[in-house]
């Protein structure tokens, strides 16, 4: 085209590209969707399962706490039978006098007891003596016990009998329980060896009193010393004497001690320690809340840290209290790990899914793409030579003389089949073109109207062929800048459907008018038939690439589907628009109104482009 | 004739053989009997005055006839695994345990503890037949943590539990380089401690490592369960320290010794000097955990005598001993007293004077200043613990002059050696440990 003529082109992108990001998208979303619902899903289950798994260890931790604390008990009930059977023989090897030389040497003898304490029913103190000399440990125990012992009160209303409840002892712990029994009651039986013992009678002493020993009144004080927590259990005698029996408290911690397990290390202990074990670590604390012993796995270091659980002992060891450390809770390890594993696996599943359709696609996609370029080409070699018949047949119609009518007859129509192919190979050469980079507008200076007349006139022929009239108003005579090839193409494309569409209909109106100002004029243009029409549902559909109208529309008729979404997107290209106006009720038809921006002058200074050229861009 | 003569001379062989047995026996019953010793270190007193006088009461473990006839022991040997430990010292201690438990056979029961915040049992109580699996036990004790002194000996006094008897030797040997820190810490908790199993019949040796344990503490433990006490330095001495304890677990011929001194005739007691006893009045008891082959252990009361008329002769004490033999089986009394006689002659009382008594009782006298001293510089008062150290130097030092004795120049070379220590702050740890453990050694007549 000229190199003097102003042009610019707006371009209308072609869809595909964004297709073909939408396509990952989609497959991502389809993806991650599944994956963020079973995440969340799992997230939830397993924080619920947490909450039950740390529920039910903390039942269980409680539950093995309490048995330690029922052990505890266990051993001072023991404590108790024993010293209610020592109070026993005390009371018959001194006829009830309670000599100050026998309570010594029992105080001497046994390793639980630190001191001896015996008031009389009026409440007097018998034992530390009042009226004989005290050795030094007496001395202390009598200034400590002043303001305990001045209440004999105290000793009247009896505590209950420690005992644990013995459904909560675990089996681990009762086994090591009865072995440490075995061996109190080994290291008794010792001690009461008849040969070094200086009562015979004491085993055979108790085990009578053991059966026949009326309850009376007894129970454990704990109280304050200056050390920390003192234990002191006390009965009534037959005769009305408190007989108290203050425990060696460091002696008592170390028994305590000797119940619970040691610490694994060696395996040697393995029976003891469970794998609850393993991970945490139980610590006694005193009423001073010092760690008096802790046992139990590695994995604790941090004093800062809270104890997963807290259970006080009960009574004479109150303000005592039981702590159990942890470190993690191993169940909820696997568990979260589980969940992981499985969105890993699930996600690497949907992942290949997603590829492999992904692949699929892109493939179809490159499929169709060669498709089209095949298409394309073909055109592209169809056209050259049909150029050469067209020119050709003009050429022979020129020479041929007017007296043979029958040649001019063929030829005619040879010219005007050309002409359709050509039109044809046009619109698929655009179409192809329009998808691939967009459709481009070149503007030139003309007159619309004119424009309009050649290609009625090139379309008379073949509408005629078809009995079709072409009645053309025309209304656009104002010099205007615009695409006249655009504008040819989207004329052809109509008239060549009112062609294949509404031969019965007779007549074929072209109308056209102009309306703004000189750089916002617009040109519009009416094409009406009057076949059969176009229903309202078909009425959008009809501009979409590749659709054809209804099938008893179509019938027997070719056509390519192209033509229209081709000719509305030039029109688009050229600013305007293609749209097919409702028909008046009792009308039929199709009327479709091209409106094109046809700015009568035109901004300057755009760069020039080197003239399409189609064989050059192909 | 001759078989006449023959059989005469066969009579008489048996007879002298007879007689040589009869005269034998009371020696050989002697051989198996602990040796009472009771000397008034002034046994002769000036009349017509007040006395202050001391009275040794010493006890001689008889001599293990057959060294295969020995007394089985049960031993459980407590070891500290913290931090502290880490290193030789740990590496040491499992040696120096190894070692001293290859003294011992089948007869004998061990158990091994470890502690640091827990407390691990690496070998329960039993009998030294599989030594290998003991020691390979041992090895793999590693060093860490913090130190429950406490709870380690009550494990290691359960393990001896399970094979307690009177008729074995029953002690836990407990190593520590550190302070207790987890469980019960104070020196009084665990002489509780210590005092509750010495009545059950097991001693305590605490061997002190290094500079860092707390000395008061250790020496209580021992002292109330009648155990040893040493101060090891060096890890390095670890082994020959192990080897002397378990000489002496090995050498024990008597056990639960309950001596009971009953003050006569207006003579009062004033003080037991060397070990914790009980005075009620009149009555003095203190008791020893054992007592060891041909080792001599005494204690020396200091009594008040009232005056007497010259020329007259008064009882002061009796003395009864009750003791466990482990030979026999069987449980043994010995009793014995103490007479002081009154004279004006200043002579007769020089001359009568026991100095062998009188350097013990001055030896234990200086003792007690010793650790008056210590009491003294732990309070801060530096002039007051000095001071208390060169009057027992001085006070040594006129003993030594009058009775003649190296033994007591030497201590009193050493207190005035003590009394210059003193002042370094920066000695004063390892110091007051050689100090303690002098003193504990002194105090209980240790073997070593």
């Amino acid at each position: 085209m000229a190199g003097d003529e102003e042009c610019f082109y707006p371009r209308v992108m072609p869809p595909e590209g964004s297709v073909k990001r939408r396509t990952p998208l989609l497959l991502a979303i389809i993806i991650a969707l599944p994956l963020l619902l079973l995440t969340w899903f799992g997230v939830r289950l397993q924080l619920d399962q947490q909450q039950v798994v740390a529920h039910q260890l903390s039942n269980l931790v409680t539950g093995r706490l309490q048995s330690i604390d029922s052990q505890f008990q266990e051993h001072f009930f023991m404590l108790q039978q024993r010293f209610m059977r020592e109070a026993d023989v005390l009371q018959q090897e001194t006829a009830g006098q309670y000599t100050a030389e026998s309570v010594r040497r029992f105080i001497g003898q046994s390793a639980v007891v630190k001191q001896v304490f015996i008031l009389s029913a009026a409440g007097d103190r018998r034992f530390p003596p009042s009226d004989q000399p005290l050795n030094q440990q007496e001395q202390n125990f009598v200034e400590l016990t002043r303001n305990l012992l001045r209440d004999p009160e105290r000793f009247t209303m009896p505590t209950p009998d420690p005992v644990g409840a013995p459904g909560v002892v675990s089996e681990d712990y009762s086994s090591v329980n009865k072995r440490e029994l075995q061996s109190a009651r080994l290291s008794d039986s010792i001690s009461q060896k008849p040969r070094y013992s200086p009562d015979i009678s004491i085993q055979a002493l108790s085990e009578s009193t053991d059966l026949s020993a009326p309850e009376r009144p007894h129970g454990w004080i704990a109280w304050y010393a200056e050390t920390g927590l003192q234990q002191i259990f006390w009965l009534q005698d037959a005769n009305g004497n408190t007989v108290g029996f203050a425990l060696n408290s460091a002696r008592l911690l170390s028994d305590l001690i000797n119940l619970l397990p040691s610490s694994s290390g060696t395996g040697v202990d393995t029976t003891v320690v469970t794998e609850l074990d393993m991970n945490s670590e139980i610590r006694l604390v005193n009423d001073r809340g010092e760690v008096a012993y802790s046992w139990g796995g590695d994995l604790v270091t941090g004093n800062a840290q809270k104890p997963l659980q807290t259970v006080p002992l009960s009574h004479p060891l109150a303000s005592w209290h039981l702590a159990y450390y942890a470190a993690e809770l191993p169940v909820v390890i696997t568990g979260w790990l589980g969940l992981i594993v499985l969105l890993v696996l699930l996600a690497a599943g949907l992942s290949t899914l997603g590829y492999l359709l992904y692949r699929e696609h892109s493939r179809e996609l490159r499929e169709a793409e060669q498709r089209v370029n095949f298409v394309n080409q073909v055109s592209h070699e169809l056209k050259t030579p049909l150029t050469n018949v067209r020119l050709y047949t003009e050429m022979l119609e020129q020479e041929l003389a007017d007296d043979e009518p029958v040649a001019q007859r063929y030829l005619g129509v040879i010219g005007s089949e050309a002409g359709r192919l050509s039109r044809l190979i046009e619109n698929v050469l655009s179409f192809s073109r329009a998808k691939r980079e967009g459709v481009s507008v070149r503007y030139q200076q003309g007159i619309i109207d004119g424009y309009i007349s050649q290609v009625v006139e090139l379309f008379t022929p073949v509408l005629n062929g078809r009995n079709l009239k072409i009645r053309f108003s025309g209304n656009a005579s104002q010099l205007c800048h615009f695409d006249s090839e655009a504008l040819e193409q989207i004329l052809n494309n109509l008239l060549s459907n009112c062609e294949k569409y509404a031969a019965e209909g007779e007549f074929v109106d072209i109308s056209s008018w102009q309306e703004g100002e000189t750089d916002r004029l617009c040109s519009y243009i009416r094409v009406s038939d009057f076949g059969p029409g176009v229903s309202a549902a078909e009425s959008e559909k009809l501009f979409e690439p590749f659709y054809r109208g209804s099938d008893e529309l179509t019938e027997g008729v070719s056509g390519t589907g192209i033509g229209l979404g081709l000719a509305r997107d030039l029109a688009r290209a050229h600013q305007g628009e293609l749209t097919l106006e409702a028909c008046p009720p009792d009308t039929s038809g199709a009327h479709f109104l091209l409106k094109l921006a046809t700015p009568a002058t035109v901004l300057t200074g755009r760069p020039d482009r080197k003239p399409d050229d189609e064989t050059e861009e192909l | 004739m001759n078989t006449q003569s023959d059989k005469h001379m066969l009579r008489r062989t048996i007879r002298t053989f007879g007689f040589v047995l009869l005269s034998l026996l009371p020696v050989l019953a002697q051989a198996n009997q602990v040796n009472l010793n009771i000397n008034l270190a002034t046994p002769v007193m000036e009349a017509e005055r007040s006395h202050r006088a001391f009275i040794k009461v010493s006890l001689e473990g008889f001599k293990q006839q057959d060294k295969q006839a020995r007394i089985p022991a049960n031993v459980a040997i407590v070891l500290d695994k913290s931090g502290s430990m880490r290193g030789e010292k740990i590496q040491y201690a499992r040696e120096a345990a190894i070692m001293a438990i290859q003294r011992l056979d089948e007869r004998d029961v061990v158990s091994v503890v470890s502690y640091d915040s827990r407390v691990q049992v690496v070998v329960p109580a039993t009998q030294v037949r599989d030594q290998r699996a003991i020691y390979n036990a041992i090895r793999d004790v590693r060093a860490d943590g913090n130190t429950a002194l406490f709870a380690g000996v009550s494990k290691g006094a359960n393990e001896l539990r399970k094979f307690l008897s009177r008729n074995k030797v029953n002690r836990v040997i407990l190593l520590s380089d550190g302070l207790a820190n987890v469980g019960p810490q104070s020196a009084s908790e665990l002489g509780e401690l210590g005092a509750s199993l010495a009545k059950e019949g097991i001693s305590v040796t605490t061997i002190g490592l290094g500079v860092g344990y707390n000395e008061d503490l250790m020496t209580r433990l021992a002292g109330f369960s009648d155990g040893n006490h040493a101060f090891v330095e060096n890890a390095e001495d670890l082994a020959s320290v192990f080897q002397y304890e378990f000489g002496d677990v090995l050498s024990v011929v008597a056990q639960g010794v309950n001596i009971e001194i009953n003050c006569r005739n207006g003579v009062k007691p004033v003080r037991l000097l060397g070990r914790e006893s009980e005075i009620i009045g009149n009555r003095v008891t203190t008791r020893l955990n054992q007592l060891y082959s041909e080792q001599e252990k005494f204690v020396i009361l200091e009594v008040e005598v009232p005056e007497q008329q010259a020329e007259v002769e008064l009882e002061l004490v009796t003395v009864n001993v009750q003791y466990d033999n482990l030979f026999t089986q069987h449980q043994e009394q010995l009793s014995g007293q103490s007479i002081a006689r009154f004279s004006r002659s200043q002579q007769e009382v020089r001359a009568a004077r026991d100095d062998k008594a009188l350097e013990a009782a001055v030896e234990q006298v200086a003792n007690e200043y010793s650790r008056d001293a210590i009491e003294a510089r732990d309070t801060g008062d530096l002039e007051r613990a000095k001071k208390i150290l060169q009057d027992s130097a001085s006070y040594l030092g006129s003993q030594a002059e009058s009775l003649n004795s190296p033994r007591l120049q030497e201590q009193e070379a050493e207190a005035l050696q003590d009394a210059d220590a003193l002042e370094s702050e920066q000695s004063w740890n390892k110091q007051r440990k050689e100090l303690k453990a002098r003193q504990y050694k002194r105090a209980t007549q240790q073997a070593y």
